[in-house]
């Protein structure tokens, strides 16, 4: 793996996931692909580990905040697309309060020390 | 997603998951090959660019494995895992079922019964007993009766004077309402005259209920007085039946014993009370219109809401005895007592009832004491998986809830079956029913009733699911899987096994006795002697209205339109082709009939208070001729009696020559009743008209000609078939008067039968019950058995090489079922001679205690328990030894 990347902290990608599908329904490779692209530009672009993706997948629609149905990609191809559900919709909400008072709390740490 | 959706999923997964793999090497490939076009975009030539994609994703086996993984386990419930684990359960109970379908079906046929014959019964319970009646605050309504002490009368009706009294002095009552049924005929413009109960009300009889008419209105005041208008209320069968359920009826004009009758309205279907009426008029009776010492009146009445039976009883008391000392005449030695309508109403077949339901519950216990049994015997198969199961750290409490899903599943799929069981077994049941059973039009399969039989299913499916689990506890793990393939029975749990035949067996003997004991009375029953003979003798009823066969009161004895039409009658019926004799009763020979004073000439004088009553039963000449019944001095009633100037004469029974002529000569003495001093010429044989059961009280036989009465049963000897005498009948009276209505068509035989439907149906059902209970009791015994030879197969194996004969194995196994048997019988005749006592009240002629009834019995289950082992016997003694020992 090429370039340096951002190891993903646990949890996060089920988040990042669900940011991506909330949209549009999209099969496993794309929302690898678009979590990739959105932070191409940051200090530390992430990279998607397909090992823990399709587990991650597999698993989220265990829980019940994604549905899958077999449709066809943007080149034609027959592919696995994935939805968000409502419950899935809740999920989001709340993990991404979870993430933003997180990330709050560890910035106030990291000034005032 | 839907909890449905993910279900389907995951069933999926599990019924095809080949399919479910390939998918998700569909979904991989697809990333594949989408990584592997990003890289040849970027310049990289098609192999490589493959191989580059490989060898980004990393470890593929391990991802594709990962994803089946998870779409195989069952969807995960959060916080809620016990569904997961039950569905788990559920899987296995079916799976581990296909795997002995032959179990599976003889459990299910033997719950199906169990449940279906318990459901059919408690669905006539509930319809007859437990049912609220169709009133307003049923609970509040008491039926009133009067009784004698002095006559030993306990259950009489009131006369009219007593109903005003105790209506203006009680203070328990909030209303009071009487009535009473007399046959009339009905004539309306469309149709045949018809014979009709009319019930003869107080006008505030459907207030009192507290029911109203389904069509049209209730009684005015004004009608229930002197002068108003007659008006009716149909019963909604009689407004089906004869007027087609037409509402145009209501203000129709019919004819009631020939009196112009307004019809106002219709009750509503459940509306029977009193059972038998057809129509509701208002009586009009006042408190002086009847007389004192006449009992005619049914009286029902609601209680205040603070009062109840035994308030209500004392209060009557009291007014019963002032009521007894200011009319010593006709109140001496009376009192008054109440009963809840629900007691008049369903009392008498309470019993019965729940006799049957009792041995119906011992019927499905025997069930499930196999059921049981056979789970137990696959649960010792099983044993090796069981400890395999628990050395994998499944817990006491995972085999537990296992056990319990299959008893549950077992129980309720045999529930289910057992519905169907009792749809059919309850079409057999009504068509058995005694034609008398009150409320019997309630009964049905409702929701009650299948509430019943799921909760008795799932009570069946804990019994038996819990019952191998008792063993759980007792097994030694390290032992089982050591012992290995040939997991034999140890002690404890073959006695825990053997416990179960002989329970099973002794609850069969409870049945088998108590059937004995029904089937003994009801064969007494039919000895009995009706004092007659029924055969070729049909009855019809007929009742002569007043508006055209004058008969008036004060004109009595001299009905002479009456006395025509009935001598004309007879005569006319005589000549008839085919017939032998014709007669004519009061009542029929099975009908108790009607009770009236007397007193014996020369006799010293008894006040009119203490005077005994006797059986009146009024009949004509032919009578005991054409019922064969044997005069045993005297002569016969004859027609000389018939004339208008004939000396009065009377006959009475043996009954009741020995109770009042002692030693006195009683033909020729002389008896005064109903104001007409009577010689008594012949004594005749005691007939049963109070029941074959009943004893038979002293009676006495008037003549019509000299006690005419307008109502009575016409009764002719035929020499043909019935349906023909019946045509021969309705042809000779139409010739005589063409608007007389003919009702009861029916042969003595017939009355008979019916006479002892209780019986016969209490008995038949209970010995129903007994044989199920004795089948269920020998499968249960042969299966105990039939496992116990191939356990011991080894044993058996080892006495043979050791010189035993085939005969001694025989008696080894014969042995030990008999050993079996003998406990369970001594256990039934214990539970026998205790549980009898409930039967005590349905008994004739036979102790509870018969010895000839509980030895049979004791000697028939033997024979069953032993025949049931026989077979098993007979497989030990064809084992072969070197087989035997080999297979170990």
């Amino acid at each position: 793996m090429g370039r340096s990347k951002s190891e993903l902290l646990h949890g996060t990608l089920e988040l990042l996931v669900l940011r991506v599908v909330e949209s549009e329904p999209m099969n496993g490779y794309a929302i690898g692909r678009r979590i990739e692209d959105l932070t191409e530009d940051a200090a530390s672009p992430l990279s998607i580990d397909e090992g823990s993706l399709y587990p991650a997948l597999y698993r989220m629609e265990r829980r019940g905040w994604l549905v899958s149905s077999w449709g066809t990609s943007e080149n034609n191809r027959r592919a696995k697309f994935y939805r968000i559900t409502r419950s899935g919709r809740k999920r989001l909400a709340s993990e991404r309060a979870n993430w933003t008072s997180f990330a709050e709390t560890v910035a106030k740490i990291l000034e005032s020390a | 997603m839907h909890p449905l959706s993910r279900f389907r999923h995951w069933l999926r997964a599990k019924l095809d998951p080949a399919d479910v793999a390939s998918e998700i090497d569909e979904e991989l490939r697809y990333h594949l090959e989408m990584r592997a076009r990003d890289y040849r975009a970027r310049g990289l030539g098609d192999i490589e660019a493959a191989r580059a994609a490989e060898q980004r994703f990393g470890n593929l086996r391990a991802v594709r494995h990962e994803c089946r993984r998870l779409s195989s386990i069952a969807p995960s419930y959060q916080g809620d895992n016990s569904m997961h684990l039950w569905l788990r359960d559920f899987r296995y109970a079916l799976r581990s079922l296909a795997k002995s379908p032959g179990l599976a079906f003889v459990v299910l046929a033997t719950l199906a019964l169990g449940v279906g014959a318990n459901t059919a019964i408690f669905s006539v319970i509930e319809g007859v007993l437990l049912r609220p009646l169709p009133y307003h605050e049923p609970d509040r309504l008491v039926m009133l009766w009067e009784n004698d002490r002095l006559r030993g009368t306990t259950q009489e009706r009131f006369s009219g004077p007593d109903f005003f009294d105790v209506r203006e002095r009680a203070e328990v009552f909030e209303e009071m309402a009487h009535f009473y049924t007399p046959p009339a005929t009905l004539t309306s413009p469309s149709g045949e005259p018809m014979r009709v109960n009319v019930a003869l009300v107080s006008g505030n009889f459907f207030g009192i209920l507290g029911n109203a008419p389904s069509e049209g209105r209730s009684f005015y005041p004004e009608e229930d007085e002197p002068g108003g208008n007659r008006v009716a209320v149909l019963s909604h069968e009689l407004w089906t039946s004869r007027f087609g359920g037409d509402r145009g009826v209501l203000g129709r004009t019919i004819f009631i014993d020939g009196v112009s009758t307004e019809v106002i309205g219709v009750m509503g279907r459940e509306f029977r009370f009193p059972s038998n009426a057809d129509l509701w008029i208002p009586s009009r009776v006042t408190p002086t219109s009847t007389q004192r010492g006449n009992h005619g009146f049914a009286v029902v009445a609601r209680l205040k809401p603070n009062a109840n039976l035994e308030v209500t009883n004392a209060n009557l008391e009291i007014i019963a005895g002032a009521l007894e000392a200011e009319y010593t005449d006709d109140n001496q030695g009376r009192g008054m007592w109440a009963q809840t309508l629900y007691e008049a109403s369903v009392g008498s077949v309470r019993t019965p009832l729940l006799v049957l339901l009792g041995a119906v519950v011992l019927v499905l216990l025997i069930a499930c004491v196999n059921v049981a049994n056979l789970l137990f015997a696959r649960s010792l198969s099983r044993q090796q998986e069981t400890a395999i199961r628990t050395a994998m750290g499944a817990g006491r409490a995972a085999l537990l809830r296992q056990n319990l899903t299959e008893g549950l599943v077992l129980s309720l799929a045999g529930g289910a079956l057992g519905a169907f069981v009792a749809y059919f077994g309850l079409g057999a049941l009504l068509a058995l029913v005694p034609s008398d059973l009150p409320r019997v039009g309630n009964v049905g399969l409702n929701g009650a009733v299948l509430v019943f039989a799921l909760g008795i299913s799932m009570a069946t499916g804990l019994v038996f699911g819990l019952l191998p689990s008792l063993q759980i506890s007792s097994h030694h793990l390290i032992a089982s899987l050591r012992e290995g393939v040939r997991a034999g029975e140890r002690s404890g749990k073959r006695r825990a096994r053997e416990i179960l035949v002989p329970v099973e067996i002794a609850l069969a003997v409870v049945l088998v006795i108590g059937a004995g004991l029904l089937m003994t009375s009801f064969w007494k029953i039919l000895q009995v002697d009706p004092g007659f003979t029924p055969t070729n003798v049909v009855s019809v009823d007929i009742t002569l209205p007043a508006s055209r066969y004058e008969q008036d009161r004060a004109d009595w004895p001299k009905w002479n339109a009456v006395r025509q039409f009935q001598d004309v009658l007879v005569e006319t019926l005589a000549s008839s082709p085919g017939v032998e004799s014709a007669a004519l009763g009061m009542n029929g020979p099975l009908n108790a009939g009607w009770t009236s004073r007397f007193t014996i000439e020369g006799r010293p004088p008894v006040p009119p208070g203490e005077q005994d009553e006797v059986r009146i039963r009024v009949v004509s000449p032919n009578y005991c001729r054409t019922l064969g019944i044997p005069i045993l001095r005297g002569r016969p009633l004859e027609s000389r009696d018939t004339r208008a100037d004939a000396p009065p004469v009377i006959l009475v029974n043996e009954a009741f020559a020995r109770r009042y002529f002692v030693d006195e000569e009683p033909l020729g003495a002389h008896l005064t009743q109903w104001g007409m001093t009577r010689e008594i010429v012949g004594i005749v044989q005691d007939v049963k008209f109070q029941g074959l059961e009943a004893d038979v009280p002293p009676a006495i036989y008037p003549t019509f000609s000299q006690a005419p009465f307008s109502g009575f049963s016409l009764l002719v000897r035929t020499r043909e078939e019935p349906e023909a005498a019946y045509a021969r009948i309705r042809e000779v009276v139409a010739t005589l008067d063409s608007e007389l209505a003919l009702s009861s068509f029916t042969t003595l035989e017939a009355q008979l039968a019916a006479s002892v439907a209780g019986p016969r149906f209490t008995m038949t059902l209970f010995g129903l019950f007994a044989g199920i209970a004795l089948a269920l009791a020998a499968l249960g015994i042969y299966g105990v058995m039939s496992y116990s030879v191939s356990q011991r197969r080894h044993e058996i194996g080892v006495r043979m090489s050791l010189g035993a004969g085939r005969r001694s194995v025989m008696r080894l196994v014969l042995a030990e079922g008999f050993r079996l048997a003998i406990l369970g019988v001594g256990l039934g005749i214990v539970g026998a001679a205790l549980m009898t006592r409930t039967l005590e009240s349905l008994l004739f002629g036979v102790e509870r205690l018969d010895p000839m009834t509980f030895g049979s019995v004791a000697v028939l289950a033997v024979t069953v328990a032993l025949a049931a082992t026989y077979v098993p016997a007979l497989r030990a003694t064809r084992v072969d030894p070197i087989a035997a020992l080999r297979h170990d």
